[in-house]
Parts: C-alpha cells; sequence; structure tokens
C-alpha cells in the first residue's frame, strides 16, 4: 500500500526481541502483571487494556499485514511476543489465541475486510469468535448444515454453532458455513464475516466444568449478511478453514508452551521434591521442549509462507500431550490440595486441569490428528 | 548438503555397514568421509549413526566419536572407552563394545563430586568378560583394571558425552523408523475380518502415536546438534529414548506373535535399541535428571528452543 510501510523490526527478530523485552518491562505494565481473574468475561476486558498498550507502542502490530493496521513481519513475532509476555510475567490469554488463529486467514482471503476490522481486534479493543463446530458437525467439521442462503446481495444466515470460543463477548464471528447442497460436502462452504449485533444473532455462554465461561453457544435466526463479507470465494470456505486450521495446530501451540514451562515453574516451587516429582516434572519438561522443538520448525514454515499440511496435526498432538502432561502433574503432586483448597493460587489448578481436558478435544479431536497423520503421513490403508 | 548427496552417502554407508563388525575407520577413511565430516559434521555424524542402526552393525564407531572428542587429553593411539555402567567408586569397571588388544589403549571416565578425570589403560591390564546383553548379535565385554592406572585430567568429558548422547539418540531414531516401518508394512497386508488391519482404528492410532513420538525425538535431535550444550544433548537422548520404548511397544502388538519371534525382524532393531538406551544413562534416569533441574531452577524454566 502506497505510503504504508513496514515497521523497523519486521525483518529484525533478534531487535525487535530485545526492545521488546525492554518495553515489557516498564512500570506501564506492571497493572497486569501476574494477573489471573476467575472470571473469564472480566478477564478479558482486562488484559485488553494490556493488549492496546503494547499495540499503540507498536509492538503489538509485528506479525499483521500493512495496510492492515500493522507493520509487517510474521507469526515468528507472535511467537516472540508469546515467550516475552510470560517472561515479563505478563498475561497471555483469549485475545492472542483468537487472534493466533483468526487473524492470518482474513488478512490472506479477504484483504479489504482486514484492512477495516482487523486492527480493533489487534488492538483488543474487541475479539472475534470462530464458528466452525455445530451440535451435529464436531470431529466431522464437514457435515455442518448452518446455511447461507444467497438472496441478492446478501447471505441469509440461519443455523448454531457450539463451541465458540469467548463468543459471548466477542464482537464479530468467524462463520463457516454451508452456501451449497449438503450433499457437496466441504464443496459447498463459505467463510462469512458476521457483526454478532446483526439483527438474528443470538448467543449464550458455556461454562467449562472448572466453573469458567469460555465457550459460547451461538444461534442465528435469518440474519442478513452482505456478500461483501465474504472471506474468500464463495466455496472457498474450506480451504480458508484449512488454512486457518494450521496457525490453530502450530502457532497456538508454541503459545501454549510459553504459558505451561510459566506454569511448569510454578509447580515445582509448590511441591515437594522426590522421586515422583522428578519423573512427573521431568516429563512434563521434556514434553513441552519436545513440542516446541518440533514446533519452531512449524512455525518457521508458515513465516516462510509455506503449507504446513497434515504434520501441523503433530504438532496438535504434542501439544495435548504436553499441555496433560503439566495439568496431570499438578494433579498428582499437589496431593490433597488439589481437592481440598480454599486458596485461589491453588484452586487455579483445578481449573486449568479442567481446561487441559479440553485440548485433545478442541481444534480437531486427538483422534482425528491421529486419523490424518495414519493417512496422509504413514499412507495406512482406510477403512 | 544437498539431498541428492545424501542419498548417495546414506546408501554407500549402508554397503559398508553390512556385516560390519570392529573398527571401520579405514573404510570410512577410502569413503572419503573426512571430507564429509569436515564440510557438515552434523549431517555425517546423523547418516553415520542412522546407517548404522538400519544395518544393526557391530562397529566402533560411537568409541571412535567419543575418543575424538576427548581429543589431545587422551592419547592419540587411544583405541576404546570403558563405557560406565554404575556410578564407579574406587574400582574402575565398566562395558567394552570390542575386545582390546594387550597393547591397546583403554580410556575410562572417573567421576566423583566434582569433576571427571580419565583413566588410561593398557588393554593387558584389564580382566575381562564376555558380557551377555539383551541384543545376542552384540559381543561386549564386562572389564575391571586389574592394575593401577595413569589418571589424566580432562576438560572434554562432558562434552564428549554430549556428543555421544547426540549420536546414540540418532541412532535410536533411525531404529524406531526401522521398527514403525516393519509395523507399517506387516498392518498393511495382513488381513483379518476381510481388511488389512491397518484399516482398524486401534491399529492406525498406535502406529500415529509412534510417528509423533519419533517427530519429537526428530525435533529435539536437531535442536541438540543446533545448541550444543549438555541439557539440550539430554532431551534429545531421553526422548529418542522413550520413543523407542513407545514405538516398540506399539510395533509388537500390531505385529501379532510373528512380531515377537526370532523369525521376524523386528526383534533385531527392538534389542538393539534397548542397549542403546542404556549406554550414557537410560530415557527414564535422564527424565528424573531433568525433574531435577525443574526442581531446583529457581529463575525462569529454561526455553531452549526459540523461534
Amino acid at each position: 500500500m502506497a505510503g504504508v510501510l513496514s515497521g523497523p523490526y519486521a525483518d529484525d527478530l533478534p531487535a525487535y526481541r530485545v526492545a521488546l523485552r525492554t518495553f515489557l518491562s516498564s512500570p506501564d505494565l506492571d497493572l497486569w502483571r501476574g494477573c489471573y481473574i476467575d472470571d473469564v468475561a472480566e478477564e478479558m476486558r482486562f488484559v485488553s487494556g494490556m493488549v492496546r498498550v503494547i499495540y499503540d507502542a507498536d509492538f503489538g502490530k509485528y506479525g499483521f499485514a500493512v495496510g492492515a493496521g500493522g507493520l509487517g513481519g510474521d507469526v515468528r513475532h507472535w511467537a516472540v511476543m508469546y515467550d516475552e509476555l510470560v517472561a515479563a510475567g505478563l498475561p497471555l490469554t483469549g485475545q492472542h489465541s483468537l487472534l493466533t488463529t483468526l487473524a492470518q486467514p482474513i488478512s490472506r482471503y479477504a484483504p479489504e475486510l482486514a484492512a477495516k476490522y482487523l486492527p480493533a481486534f489487534a488492538r483488543g479493543d474487541e475479539w472475534w469468535g470462530q464458528g466452525f463446530s455445530e451440535p451435529e458437525a464436531g470431529s466431522d467439521l464437514a457435515s455442518l448444515r448452518c446455511r447461507g442462503v444467497l438472496d441478492g446481495d446478501h447471505y441469509v444466515v440461519s443455523g448454531q454453532k457450539l463451541w465458540t470460543s469467548h463468543g459471548a463477548t466477542a464482537s464479530h464471528t468467524v462463520l463457516l458455513c454451508r452456501t451449497g447442497t449438503t450433499e457437496s460436502r466441504h464443496r459447498g462452504l463459505s467463510m462469512l464475516f458476521l457483526d454478532n449485533d446483526m439483527p438474528g444473532v443470538e448467543i449464550r455462554p458455556i461454562y467449562l466444568a472448572s466453573g469458567r465461561a469460555e465457550l459460547a453457544e451461538c444461534f442465528f435466526d435469518e440474519v442478513r449478511v452482505p456478500v461483501d463479507r465474504l472471506i474468500g470465494e464463495a466455496g472457498q470456505g474450506w480451504e480458508v478453514a484449512m488454512y486457518l486450521l494450521q496457525f490453530e495446530r502450530a502457532v497456538y501451540a508454541w503459545q501454549r508452551t510459553a504459558v505451561l514451562l510459566e506454569r511448569l515453574g510454578a509447580l515445582a516451587t509448590a511441591v515437594p521434591s522426590g522421586d515422583l516429582a522428578r519423573q512427573q516434572l521431568g516429563t512434563a519438561y521434556l514434553d513441552l521442549i519436545g513440542l516446541r522443538a518440533r514446533s519452531v520448525e512449524t512455525v518457521r514454515r508458515l513465516a516462510a509462507g509455506e503449507a504446513v499440511g497434515p504434520e501441523a496435526s503433530a504438532d496438535k498432538l504434542l501439544l495435548g500431550a504436553a499441555e496433560q502432561s503439566v495439568y496431570d502433574a499438578a494433579r498428582s503432586l499437589l496431593g490433597e490440595q488439589f481437592a481440598f483448597s480454599s486458596d485461589p493460587t491453588l484452586r487455579r489448578w483445578g481449573q486449568e486441569w479442567w481446561f487441559s481436558r479440553t485440548t485433545t478435544i478442541y481444534g480437531g479431536a486427538a483422534e482425528v490428528q491421529r486419523g490424518i497423520i495414519a493417512d496422509r503421513v504413514l499412507n495406512l490403508p482406510r477403512g | 548438503m544437498d539431498a541428492e548427496q545424501v542419498t548417495l552417502l546414506s546408501a554407500s554407508l549402508d554397503e559398508m555397514f553390512v556385516d560390519a563388525v570392529g573398527d571401520v575407520s579405514a573404510v570410512l577413511a577410502e569413503l572419503g568421509w573426512d571430507e564429509v565430516v569436515a564440510e557438515d559434521p552434523v549431517v555425517a555424524t546423523r547418516l553415520l549413526f542412522t546407517a548404522h542402526a538400519r544395518a544393526r552393525a557391530r562397529t566402533t564407531i560411537l568409541d571412535r566419536l567419543v575418543l575424538d572428542a576427548l581429543g589431545g587429553d587422551v592419547p592419540a593411539l587411544a583405541s576404546a572407552v570403558l563405557w560406565p555402567v554404575a556410578k564407579p567408586e574406587s574400582m574402575v569397571c565398566g562395558i567394552l563394545t570390542h575386545l582390546p588388544g594387550d597393547d591397546d589403549i583403554v580410556v575410562a571416565p572417573l567421576t566423583d563430586a566434582h569433576e571427571t578425570s580419565l583413566a588410561v589403560i593398557r588393554g593387558a591390564d584389564l580382566v575381562t568378560a564376555p558380557l551377555k546383553t539383551f541384543d545376542p548379535t552384540l559381543e561386549w565385554f564386562e572389564a575391571t583394571v586389574a592394575a593401577p592406572a595413569d589418571l589424566v585430567a580432562t576438560t572434554s568429558w562432558d562434552s564428549a558425552v554430549d556428543a555421544a548422547r547426540r549420536a546414540l539418540a540418532a541412532e535410536l531414531i533411525a531404529l524406531s523408523h526401522e521398527v514403525l516401518r516393519l509395523a507399517v508394512a506387516h498392518t498393511g497386508t495382513r488381513t483379518q475380518f476381510g481388511a488389512p488391519i491397518a484399516a482398524f482404528q486401534a491399529v492406525r492410532h498406535r502406529l500415529a502415536d509412534s510417528r509423533v513420538a519419533i517427530t519429537a525425538a526428530e525435533g529435539l535431535l536437531d535442536v541438540a546438534f543446533d545448541d550444543g550444550g549438555p541439557l539440550a544433548a539430554r532431551l534429545a537422548k531421553a526422548q529418542a529414548g522413550r520413543a523407542h520404548q513407545l514405538v516398540s511397544g506399539h510395533a509388537v502388538q500390531v505385529c501379532g506373535a510373528i512380531g515377537a519371534t526370532l523369525e521376524h525382524p523386528l526383534h533385531t532393531f527392538i534389542d538393539r535399541g534397548v542397549v542403546l538406551d542404556s549406554l550414557l544413562g537410560r530415557w527414564d534416569a535422564l527424565v528424573s535428571e531433568l525433574g531435577d533441574l525443574v526442581l531446583t531452577t529457581t529463575t525462569a524454566m529454561p526455553r531452549l528452543v526459540e523461534v
């Protein structure tokens, strides 16, 4: 775009890290250090203040396209951001995971929408939901039934979405819906960008067993969505979704390693040493660094614009194992305190343990990932 | 080094290692291996130990690698390492992967709480006995030192261990690949209930998990070679040994009874891995050491891998 240039750190990752680290140590960010809020909606609102400060100082603009409020660079800038936020004792929460999955596909497949809407998202002013799963379409995503019927220059959307992370507080939904026939399976899908305040949209939060409202259920009743809200072409929805899932499976995994290494360190200070502790904490650490060692290749490939394909399923499976390894260690090593404690620091382990159970379910269940590897990496015969 | 060179070198090594026993330095020299090492030492090490695993060769390349890593700390003529089995106390004892001649020089590490020194021993001063190992093809020996040994100081033992752990990880990964390859081949052709058993989800998921465990080990070995340090080498060998155990368990199960017999080659790659895992720290012992690190780290956990 004429007159808009990429930032000084777009091609200099080491300098970005150094400058970011200095910035994140500033007292301006002390408000958010060590924060953990039980109420998810409140946490999102509170942390969005931090996202804004970092964005306004330009550090939060890397990894976003020039022309979409960004300063260029790529997903490696995000990986650095995740590590440095955690190192500075700052929260890495819903905003970051949603941006990780949604920012790249909209930039690539709908640059005009990205130019108009992405800056507010990247700045923390709002966040978006990812409307993929449905009551009858979980692992079998291509069987989804939420319909978009073309009516002049609008799609009329009717149907339901489920398990939308942070959907109840999101301003928009990136919605995968059927614009072709049911028989067309994945070929008849399109991706639309909805405003959640459009007439006919209704969203209710869903509480995880931890008591945290991480998810939502979305209802669409003849919602009129202009055709210029297509992300990609009509019928290109599956391709956009698969592009998106690379980031969800790989870059998000890197993000979690940053958080989980910090949590592992916290756990180690809270439990007595002994053979069991050594074995479990050592296993969790091996899982985490093994995931990073794998993920670094994937992140670099995505940064270079390569398609990762079925191999990203390995990243996803390693993430599930690592996440559960950390929280199973917590459950085991914290002993009775895991079950009986009024201390919020200890209760947080239980809440996060519940979240860790979902890691092998969301974004394509572990069984689906294993199937992808069996089919497309090992080339095993199909049943 | 480009892909074509790698393929050619791999093929030459495969050929060289067929039935190879003992010292292969001369054959490697003939192959121009020094130049390969000079061009890309990491690729050279990985190719060498990968081919060694595929052939289940019984050569002295691991001893050679350690002696080279010890460099000037040991006599140039040293030809064998006495591998530590448990923490040696006052007596020097360990495992020999080949039997030295009376005049050959053997190097043994002696580690106390603070440092490692090296005992330099003549072959004639060792009392040796054949050692039965989990892999019956290996003709290894246990040895104790009969006479007082010369002790030399060393600053390179720790880095020699790191190098050996990376090499062992490469070999374990290659063994795991072979185990998985055999399991994929067997389950793709073995038909039950009217379908190849690899079409059954219970089988597919075991094989997919095997592949993922190897993938993590490969990533950690890349990191270990990039990083060069002890923590990364320990992680790489731990995951390589762990993956080998996991892949072996799944492979034996899905291959059915034939996979647990001498008539099928599966056991050869499993047996060898069990033995290699036991050198320089079994995977679960290394995991326990990692656990110690986690428990005693007072600052942020080492992230080790940066994008």
